[in-house]
């Protein structure tokens, strides 16, 4: 018999203040850093035939990032008040707020980001260099900053970790890859009037070649989650609480099923098991789990994380 | 307990700076809810919103078994999180320690909220902005006692400047063991209890986690 | 006067919380402290606003307040930090009377029924109109030679009770039912019969040990605000006289469940429902084996010797009131000893103890716990209550030469009140004809037991030909009605008041207007005015008088009141009494008590006369005693936030309770499979009605409690829990409504307001008070 038993007979009702559409927008800003990164990566990887990679991100990226913030806007109170944040005078606006930076962030970023892309497309591949350089630590941070937005959440146990920030960045790369090997996918079958069978055959083998590298990021992605669980595990009381929530509780569907099970564990093993791995039908399929699996892990830190009552 | 002789206030005494704060003595408490309609009244809080309220558990098992209540409000605290996480400083500690918001200024995003370990906080859904205890600040600064403990049946609320040895606030935290919520996240509160049940004071007691309602923002 | 903290605190000592105000009292400080009360600031000019001062009318306590206006528009019902028994504090539902004030279903204008009686179809009528058409049918019935023909009854009242019983015996009719008694009829027939006053005033502010039965003060004692707020000094370390500093004082209740006031008492201890009589019997008996009694006393003040009262406890030794109450017979016996040596000590009991079939022998057992230890209206002890008498303005109209057939006084010759429950059967069974049936701030259909009975007698034509209901909400009854009267509520009326003082020195207390009266509602005294006039003849001169005029004349007898001003300084003030005045204590010693011996009867002659035992006893409740297994007593009680049927259209209120589960003892809840929120019937003999379960440790394994106040099908759509438009946008917001299921909303629990747990109440008396047993009704259970 539990000595301390309670009966909860009166409380105020339980909020939660930040809603789907945040977690949403956290899932676009993801996905755009992800395609940018990759992009990058192409370009700068300087491999000739990975520069259509090139290129797809470099629209990809921006465009995400247009769409993201629509998603702030509607869950905002005051979405005309908006303007508040674009003052950037120091009464104003407050340095400490992960929110600042991302508004500046959001600002940077898309600039950088379409001057990138003018490059890539116009073949100033110096140009694209310096700007890639420039924007990889910007889509890093872009996305690095709604992990601290999240981890500075004092109250809440699942954001309140300093993992938080990396493990946002990592599953953003994992969703990026993922979307951008279904374009690549999308491209190659649709997009290859005028191109050579060697050329096709080269494309076939870069998408291939992406899966594998989807297939690492998935694994340190699975880590960093696994980490995170152990120590909520064992950490506070109210840590237990949520890992509880997502283990078996009222999230375990979200987090384990979709997720962990469904866009980690299959896609991992469809990435590396040679018949999907080589098959356009088996990776798209990958891919698609893998963003469904990644929209997942956004509501259920979102949504879980405050399905702690605080009071 | 010394009596000091009443000395006519020094200068120093003049600059020294108040710090309002409140005490809520759980040995007085039984658990009307005055308090929290008397902030609905004074403030006009809307339905599905409480700047105070009233969180009443039972424990044990019977036949021994009581009841332990815990009202709560915004702790003002002296380090707000709330504060440090507002992008556009529109909610702020005045001088006294009380934590405001400036109205015109919040854009609404709503992460106060999500910060607020204790959440106190919520968006009106009529006037679409952020709101909470400001301990009756309106009052306050024409010399009146916050409306919740003006109307306490129990007489379970004290408020006062804390630094201010004379108080009422003072004297009674300098002679009873008080505690806060959560201590150990730093925030500081400024909302002080006695004799507070340690169950009462713990979120998840009570509550099947799984099937907890919860509410959208507005 | 400017109230500031420290004058505030000087009034009343008692209040020291706690060792640090020592300092704070002695005046050592000359530090700035916040006003503590009866101030407001405009929210948006910032400046202070002017407060009219007014009692309180939602519930019995009346409490004083302050009303606070800004541009024509009451923001604000505060407390009266100068009103000697309330002292600046309110509870939730004074506050709320803002809402009950502007609910936007308020009834504003004389109404008349269109199509059939209950169907809901009602058309404005003019004033005009009203007047003339009730006034032609009284003058009908005067015509007819049977003016008892006419019958009116109101809520429990005490504020208009005289005047509305002035207006109907001037008509001639001896049908007034308007004293109906607080905390039931029976509470009150046992303390007449013993002691020769309505009820008692336990001086708990002043106490060191407070024995409770079946009383809930923290959530529900009639005098509420004023008595809780003592309550808590006395279990606070506290400044006592000049400057000592005494302990808490014990706390020990009994009740059939975990309440806010056992559930904080230093000790709870569950009992069969209705048999608190023998546990005090009991404890009476052990104090007098111990010699703990108060010989002197006794035989002094009481008309019963302490050797043969103590041969009549002989039967009831803790070992028998163990084998009837469940209460261990070493604990009954320790408790009556701290109760003996603990001076001065009180007990306190409401309406568990007292509804009940047994209620008055169980109030006369409690009673003599106080009378032997002689903790007799003493500082500290079981009180009698201090207040003003009103007069009736002369000329009082003769009280009607014809009995009433529908009095209690017929059936229950001792009850000290009129039986309200009673009235409407009694009406069914033929007794009386009606012409023209009243109601005044009443709502019988939801009040009474087996409402469903009584709105069929309400419906019946033939039985109630023209009913004429002066309210201010659609309540369940005046949906049944012919005409609605539009009733200005307290908040907007004019009226004395004279509660029962805590500080023991008697006080008035005025109830003024906060804001004129909405729409076109009228205050009840002057539609009776206006009434009496139109009928006219000997009638209209009982009634040469205004509202204030009478008001007037009924205080004109208070000397220093009329000295200090009379009504103006009521106006002004809100409340007055004679500063110089000490606290009233051992009043008897002079003028003896009210009854035939001039002492307290513990042997009441009276009794024996019609048959009962002259002497406290312990009375099994009959249909107790043939309780099967898987039956279940039921118990009601009330709400911290609510009264009975008045408070649910208060949506500060409502929102906090809206729901009424029947709660359960945990064990029991796993004996016949029941979870948290499983939907059950709960069946008596004559109804069921249907609710969920909440599970809690706290209640006697064989009792099922369920709360009043809910379930309303009229009253208006907050009281429903619906949501809809109205100029309040916060009428929108009412998120109590909400049932639908999905991932952010709750389990449906069915309607969002909760049941109305009356209709499975059988109408049953206590044979010598008359009082309705409410908590007697027993049930079984089953799941849906
Ligand atoms: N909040 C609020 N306050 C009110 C009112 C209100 O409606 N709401 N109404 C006012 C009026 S008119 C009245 S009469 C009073 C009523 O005030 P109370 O009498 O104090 O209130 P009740 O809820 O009727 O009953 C008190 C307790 O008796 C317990 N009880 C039931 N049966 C037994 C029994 O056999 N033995 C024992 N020991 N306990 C038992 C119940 O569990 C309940 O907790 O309150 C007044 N004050
Ligand atoms: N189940 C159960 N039922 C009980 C009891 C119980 O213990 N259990 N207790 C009984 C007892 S002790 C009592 S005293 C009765 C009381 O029950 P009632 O006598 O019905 O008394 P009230 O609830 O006060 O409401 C009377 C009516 O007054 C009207 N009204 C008129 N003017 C005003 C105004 O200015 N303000 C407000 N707010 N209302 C106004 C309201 O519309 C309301 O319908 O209930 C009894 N009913
Ligand atoms: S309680 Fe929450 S809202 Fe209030 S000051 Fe502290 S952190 Fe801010
Ligand atoms: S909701 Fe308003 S007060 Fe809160 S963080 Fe956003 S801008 Fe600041
Ligand atoms: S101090 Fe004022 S705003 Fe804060 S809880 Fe009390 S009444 Fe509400
Ligand atoms: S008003 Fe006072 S006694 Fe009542 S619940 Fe609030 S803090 Fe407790
Ligand atoms: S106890 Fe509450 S409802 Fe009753 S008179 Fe006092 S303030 Fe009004
Ligand atoms: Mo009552």
């Amino acid at each position: 018999m539990d000595p301390s038993n309670v009966n909860l007979l009166y409380n105020a009702p339980h909020q939660i203040p930040l809603g789907k559409l945040l977690a949403q927008y956290f899932y676009l800003t993801g996905l755009s850093a992800g395609s940018f990164v990759v992009s990058v990566i192409a370009v700068l990887g300087g491999k000739a035939e990975y520069k259509p990679l090139g290129k797809i991100g470099a629209v990809v990226a921006p465009l995400c990032l247009v769409l993201a913030p629509m998603n702030l806007l509607v869950e905002m109170a005051q979405p005309l008040r908006a303007w508040h944040l674009m003052t950037y005078l120091p009464g104003y606006i407050n340095l400490k707020s992960p929110i600042t930076y991302g508004v500046m962030l959001l600002t940077a970023y898309p600039i950088s980001a379409v001057i990138y892309g003018f490059f890539v497309y116009t073949g100033n591949m110096k140009m694209s260099k310096v700007f890639a350089i420039i924007g990889i630590p910007l889509a890093i941070a872009v996305h690095g900053y709604t992990g601290f937005i999240l981890a500075l959440g004092k109250g809440r146990a699942l954001w309140n970790t300093a993992l938080m920030p990396t493990l946002f960045i990592v599953s953003a790369m994992v969703s990026g890859i993922a979307l951008m090997i279904l374009i690549a996918i999308f491209r190659n079958v649709y997009f290859s009037e005028g191109k050579t069978p060697e050329e096709i055959e080269a494309d076939r083998e870069l998408i291939y070649g992406l899966g594998k590298f989807l297939g690492a990021v998935i694994i340190f992605d699975l880590f960093l989650v696994v980490n995170a669980i152990l120590v909520l595990l064992t950490s506070s009381k109210e840590a237990w609480h949520v890992a509880e929530l997502l283990m078996w509780g009222r999230f375990a569907f979200e987090f384990i099923g979709i997720e962990l099970v469904l866009g980690g564990i299959i896609p991992l093993i469809m990435v590396y098991y040679p018949k999907t791995a080589r098959s356009f039908v088996g990776l798209s399929f990958a891919s698609i789990f893998v963003m469904i699996g990644v929209y997942a892990m956004r509501f259920s830190v979102v949504i879980g994380g405050q399905s702690v009552p605080l009071h | 307990m010394s009596h000091k002789s009443s000395s006519p206030a020094s200068s120093s005494e003049e600059q020294r700076k108040v710090r309002y704060a409140m005490v809520i003595d759980l040995r007085r408490c039984v658990g009307c809810h005055s308090c929290s309609v008397a902030c609905k009244s004074e403030n006009e809080v809307p339905l599905g919103k409480f700047r105070s309220w009233v969180k009443v558990i039972e424990k044990g098992h019977y036949p021994d078994v009581s009841r332990q209540f815990l009202p709560a409000l915004c702790n003002n605290c002296e380090n707000p999180i709330c504060n440090r996480n507002c992008p556009v400083k529109a909610t702020y500690r005045r001088p006294d320690g009380i934590v405001q918001v400036n109205q015109h200024r919040c854009i609404g995003c709503m992460y106060c909220m999500a910060s607020c370990p204790y959440d106190v906080r919520y968006i009106n859904p009529l006037r679409k902005i952020i709101q909470k205890c400001f301990f009756c600040d309106h009052r306050v600064d024409k010399g009146l006692e916050p409306a919740c403990v003006e109307t306490c049946l129990g007489r379970a609320r004290i408020f006062g400047d804390i630094n201010n040895p004379e108080s009422e606030i003072a004297q009674v935290m300098a002679t009873n063991p008080v505690t806060t919520l959560k201590p150990a996240l730093g925030t500081d509160p400024q909302v002080y209890y006695i004799a507070a049940d340690y169950d009462a004071m713990d979120p998840a007691a009570g509550v099947d986690i799984n099937h907890i309602h919860f509410e959208e923002p507005y | 006067m400017k109230f500031n903290r420290r004058t505030f605190l000087k009034l009343g000592a008692a209040g020291a919380a706690s060792l640090g105000l020592e300092k704070a009292l002695t005046g050592s400080s000359d530090a700035m402290e916040l006003i503590m009360g009866g101030a407001e600031v405009s929210r948006t000019t910032g400046k202070h606003l002017k407060p009219v001062p007014s009692t309180c009318l939602n519930c019995y306590a009346r409490c004083g307040n302050y009303g606070f206006n800004a541009y024509g528009t009451l923001i604000k019902i505060g407390p009266n930090p100068e009103h000697p028994n309330s002292r600046g504090r309110m509870c939730a539902k004074g506050q709320a009377a803002l809402n009950l004030l502007y609910d936007p279903d308020r009834i504003l204008y004389p109404m008349k029924r269109v199509g059939p009686r209950g169907e809901g179809k009602w058309e404005r009528i003019s004033w005009e109109e009203a007047y003339s058409s009730i006034a032609e049918k009284m003058k009908g019935i005067l015509e007819g030679g049977n003016p008892e023909e006419f019958v009116f009854q109101s809520d429990r009242d005490i504020t208009t009770a005289d005047f509305i019983e002035r207006f109907v015996h001037a008509f001639g009719s001896p049908n007034a039912f308007v004293h109906h008694p607080l905390g039931g009829a029976n509470k009150q027939t046992a303390q007449r019969l013993t002691w020769g006053e309505d009820y008692e005033i336990p001086d708990v502010a002043n106490t060191e040990y407070m024995l409770i039965f079946g009383s809930n003060p923290f959530e529900a004692h009639y005098l509420r605000t004023s008595f809780v707020q003592r309550m808590t000094e006395a279990r606070s370390l506290r400044y006592v006289g000049s400057d000592l500093l005494r302990a808490k004082a014990k706390m020990v209740t009994f009740d059939v469940r975990l309440t806010q006031t056992s559930g904080r008492s230093d000790e709870w201890h569950p009992i069969v429902p209705g048999t608190d009589g023998v546990v005090a019997l009991a404890m009476c008996h052990v104090i007098m084996e111990e010699g703990l009694e108060d010989r002197s006393f006794l035989r002094k003040w009481t008309n019963y010797s302490p050797e043969k009262l103590k041969k009549h406890l002989k039967q009831y030794t803790p070992k028998v009131a163990e084998e009837i109450s469940g209460v261990q017979a070493s604990e009954i016996a320790r408790i009556a000893k701290e109760f003996a040596v603990s001076k001065p000590a009180t007990t306190i009991s409401t309406g568990g103890a007292t509804k009940h079939h047994n209620g008055v022998y169980t109030e006369r057992c409690i009673a003599l716990l106080n009378i032997i230890t002689g903790n007799i209206d003493n500082r500290g002890g079981y009180c009698l209550p201090k207040s003003f008498t009103f007069r009736e303005p002369a000329p009082v109209p003769p009280v009607p030469r014809r009995k009433s057939k529908l009095s209690s006084s017929a059936t229950y010759p001792l009850a000290g009140t009129e039986l309200h429950h009673r009235v409407l059967p009694l009406i069914k069974e033929g007794r009386q004809t009606v012409k023209l049936y009243m109601t005044y701030q009443h709502n019988p259909v939801y009040a009474h037991p087996e409402g469903k009975m009584i709105a069929q007698i309400l419906k019946d034509e033939d039985l109630i030909p023209f009913y004429v209901c002066i309210d201010s909400f659609m309540t369940e009854s005046a949906a049944l009605s012919d005409l609605i009267l539009p009733s200005a509520t307290f908040v907007e009326r004019l009226e004395l008041e004279t509660p029962p003082a805590f500080e023991m020195v008697p006080f008035v207390s005025l109830r003024q207007p906060m804001v004129p009266p909405l729409g076109e509602s009228v205050q009840i005294s002057n539609i009776l005015i206006e009434l009496a006039h139109r009928i006219g003849g000997k009638m209209s001169s009982y009634f040469d008088f205004t509202t204030e005029e009478y008001l007037r004349q009924r205080i004109a007898h208070i000397r220093p009141l009329t000295k200090s001003g009379g009504l103006s300084f009521l106006k002004k003030n809100g409340v007055f009494y004679d500063q110089s005045m000490k606290p009233q204590y051992d009043t008897y010693k002079k003028k003896g008590f009210n009854t035939p011996s001039g002492k307290i009867e513990i042997y009441s002659s009276r009794m024996e006369a019609q048959g009962f035992h002259p002497l406290p006893i312990y009375d099994p409740i009959p249909t107790h005693q043939s309780i099967k297994s898987g039956e279940f007593y039921m118990i009601i009680h009330q709400w911290m936030v609510h009264t009975h049927d008045r408070t649910a259209n208060c949506m500060w209120l409502s929102e906090i309770i809206h729901e009424n589960p029947v709660y359960i003892n945990a064990k029991t809840a796993a004996k016949y499979n029941l979870e948290n929120h499983d939907r059950v019937k709960v069946i008596s003999k004559v109804g069921e009605i249907e609710t969920h379960v909440q599970i809690v440790e706290g209640i006697h394994p064989q009792v099922l409690a369920i709360g009043d106040s809910c379930g309303h099908w009229e009253f208006g759509r907050i009281a429903q829990a619906k949501a809809f438009k109205s100029n309040d946008p916060n009428t929108r917001l009412l998120w109590w409504e909400k049932k639908e299921s999905g991932f952010f909303a709750e389990e449906v629990r069915g309607k969002g307001n909760g049941v109305h747990p009356k209709p499975i109440i059988p109408i049953i008396s206590d044979p010598i008070g008359g009082g309705q047993c409410w908590m007697d009704t027993k049930v079984r259970i089953k799941k849906v």
